[in-house]
């Protein structure tokens, strides 16, 4: 069944941006997409993300390949050499394959990254909701999905911070361990700054203090992340507030030195402080990571940390390759024994053929109603029939990739079993 | 048939190699993080204790409250307590570190137990109720302290992690910096008015009871001089003038003190060789 399957794109690692860009943007018009392209295919989604736009799709006939291919070609402004050069294609299981290893993150620029799992979602939901993808894609979808989470739970693909923000996040955590109760002080308002003060907002720290050369960006700032403005001039007095230190101010020299926070140590009930420095040149002096319970981190460090974690996480991935492989095996051994794939399209050919029969008969019955009126009853009637066997067409998919759950061994009601399959809960 | 020495040999030797395993568990845990290897290690270590509980159990009904004055037995009881706070700081704060560093203590304090050899009633004449109080509150007050030591370490850790900027320091099972600081704060301010109370029970005995130099003994100086350094950090740490880097060393200095008196010094009066003929100085003073 799997042979069917078609993969044709593009992504980071085979295309440049400029050229990434152009067929994403048009992909992102996905609805239009699928209306133009299920027109000449069975099946289709459209996957486009930042790094990647790929067409998964099942052939309708002969020609639906080189349609396709013109197609991506037209939409994306793609010269033959554009094509040729950073397109891929999969078939098959290969396609699978391919498929597991996306939603798992494993084909990504951050190995492990989460948002693809939500992206590859929405564009098979999409598809299946506008009835451009069916029974075939509804179970690969479902078994990419396993795969998917299989992996990420068994490997924790996404641990260890790979932005500088989110990792000076999890580095004050490790100095207090409670974000809630703890105020942070930023200073100056710039680009960088702003990121890893909205970061620790979102964190929930207690509160915000913005300390800036231009009062009216600092009062700009403390507004959009609930904090307070403070005067650059009284920095002495908001490290004496300050737990965590957040310098980004574009200054030649070091604009917190050991002699201020050795005193601000004196006068602070907690000696422990956490200086997060991500300006060039840098504004806190390196020597005041010298100090007893002071703790100074630079752009440097963190990117150093987060370089560290990318190649962890590449290490990890590594051993998730091997984890698809033997999903991908299971998976395509359950399909020779319990496909539920012709059970689901002979549902939907009887549905279709009491659809068809239905709206014969009522058109035959209203024969003044307008070719624009016959549309819209039959765009209602499909999305209706849709909707409805969407959970029945699950159902059968769930209960091949829960062979272990022990509930489905025991005898059960034909109300259960009528429940389950609308998911009545 | 077994008597209630048989049956108390058989269950230290039966748990002995429990804590011997549970301690190996935990290291190994420490290095490559396995829930398995935690849960076996936890196991072992609530099979030492049950077996270490049911010894304490059988000493106590035989001696009562002089227990305690039994060397080994104090040995026995001071690893029980460690255990026991091991157990209740593990599931308060979820650090399972902790296991690696406790249970060395406890597994050293059984070692000690299996090598002293001493009698109950050369205990019991040593004191009773009071002494024996003395004794608990130094033992748990060494319990506690090792505790602290546990947050100690682990607070020097994270920190030279933190300040070498590396990746180790994003490690989830050392604790943050302020919990470990807190952890081990709170054992090190229970454990001083504790160690104190101890102290001044056993002064308060051996002033009432025995004649000649007694404080000259070199387990008395030595618990003094721990007691001092032990006061100097305590006020320090109050005053606001000791960091809490400058604690967590000065805990583990207080630790290695402490243990290296519980170990390697003992009092003469309780020596089984001296308590049989005591020298003339520590001879109980006569009613009148």
């Amino acid at each position: 069944m799997t042979t069917d399957i078609h993969i044709i794109g593009l992504n980071h690692t085979t295309a440049p941006v400029a050229v990434l860009e152009r067929v994403a943007h048009q992909a992102s018009q996905k609805g239009r997409m699928l209306d133009d392209l299920s027109s000449f295919l069975d099946e289709v989604v459209v996957l486009s993300t930042c790094n990647r736009a790929e067409f998964i799709y099942v052939p309708k006939d002969e020609h639906s390949h080189s349609r396709t291919e013109a197609y991506i070609r037209d939409t994306g402004r793609l010269t033959a050499e554009e094509y040729d050069r950073h397109i891929y294609r999969f078939r098959g299981v290969d396609a699978v394959r391919h498929l597991y290893r996306v939603a798992a993150g494993l084909d990504s620029m951050v190995p492990g990254e989460t948002q693809i799992m939500g992206q590859f979602k929405s564009a098979f939901q999409l598809a299946l909701d506008g009835g451009h993808a069916r029974a075939h894609f509804q179970q690969i979808y479902q078994r990419t999905l396993n795969a998917a989470r299989t992996v990420r739970r068994e490997f924790k693909l996404n641990s260890g911070a790979v932005s500088i923000s989110s990792l000076a996040v999890l580095l004050a955590r490790q100095v207090f361990s409670d974000l809630n109760t703890r105020t942070v002080l930023l200073v100056g308002a710039g680009k960088m700054g702003e990121q890893a003060c909205a970061y620790l907002s979102d964190a929930g720290v207690g509160k915000i203090l913005v300390a800036n050369r231009s009062p009216e960006r600092a009062a700009a700032l403390a507004a959009s992340v609930s904090g307070q403005p403070v005067d650059l001039a009284s920095l002495n007095e908001a490290l004496d507030r300050a737990d965590i230190v957040v310098t980004a101010a574009a200054v030649d020299e070091p604009l917190i030195t050991v002699d201020m926070v050795r005193d601000a140590q004196r006068r602070r009930p907690e000696h422990a402080m956490f200086f997060i420095d991500i300006a060039v040149p840098r504004n806190v002096d390196p020597r005041v990571n010298d100090l007893p319970d002071v703790y100074v981190y630079n752009i440097d460090d963190l990117q150093t940390l987060v370089d560290s974690n990318i190649k962890a996480r590449g290490n990890i991935a590594a051993l998730a390759e091997k984890r698809i492989e033997e999903k991908l095996r299971q998976h395509m051994g359950l399909n020779a024994d319990t496909d539920a794939a012709p059970v689901i399209q002979s549902v939907e050919s009887r549905v279709g053929r009491i659809r068809n029969a239905e709206l014969e008969t009522l058109f035959r019955q209203n024969p003044d109603w307008s070719e624009a009126d016959r549309d819209c009853i039959e765009q209602a009637m499909d999305n209706t029939v849709n909707k409805i066997l969407h959970e029945p067409i699950l159902s059968p998919n769930q209960a091949t990739d829960s062979e272990d759950d022990e509930s489905s061994h025991r005898p059960r009601s034909a109300i259960e079993v009528f429940k389950d399959f609308f998911n009545l809960g | 048939m077994l008597n209630q020495t048989d049956i108390i040999d058989i269950l230290y030797m039966v748990s002995l190699p429990f804590v011997v395993a549970s301690l190996a568990g935990f290291v190994l845990y420490t290095f490559k993080r396995s829930q398995r290897v935690f849960n076996v290690a936890t196991l072992c270590s609530l099979t030492a204790f049950l077996g270490l509980t049911a010894v304490l159990l059988i000493l106590t009904v035989r001696h009562g409250v002089g227990m305690p004055l039994v060397a080994s037995a104090r040995y026995l009881m001071c690893a029980w307590l460690i255990m026991l706070i091991y157990f209740v700081a593990e599931k308060h704060t979820r650090v399972r570190l902790l296991g690696s560093i406790l249970m060395p203590a406890a597994l050293a304090l059984m070692l000690v137990a299996m090598f002293v050899d001493s009698t109950l009633e050369q205990g019991l004449h040593m004191g009773g109720a009071m002494t024996a109080l003395h004794v608990v509150c130094i033992f748990t007050a060494f319990a506690m302290i090792t505790l602290s030591f546990g947050g100690a370490v682990m607070y020097l850790i994270k920190t030279r992690h933190l300040k070498d900027h590396r990746s180790a320091a994003l490690d989830e099972q050392v604790p943050a910096l302020n919990d470990s600081a807190q952890l081990m704060e709170s054992a090190f301010n229970i454990a001083f008015p504790v160690l104190s109370a101890g102290l001044v029970l056993g002064v308060a005995y051996a002033a009432a009871t025995l004649s000649g130099d007694w404080y000259l003994e070199q387990k008395i100086l030595w618990g003094l001089g721990t007691w001092l350094v032990y006061a100097v950090l305590f006020c320090l740490r109050h005053n606001g003038r000791l960091t809490t880097m400058a604690l967590a060393r000065g805990i583990a200095v207080v630790f290695a003190i402490i243990a290296v008196s519980f170990i390697f010094t003992r009092h003469k009066i309780a020596d089984p060789d001296t308590a049989v003929d005591p020298p003339q100085q520590y001879q109980e003073k006569k009613v009148i």
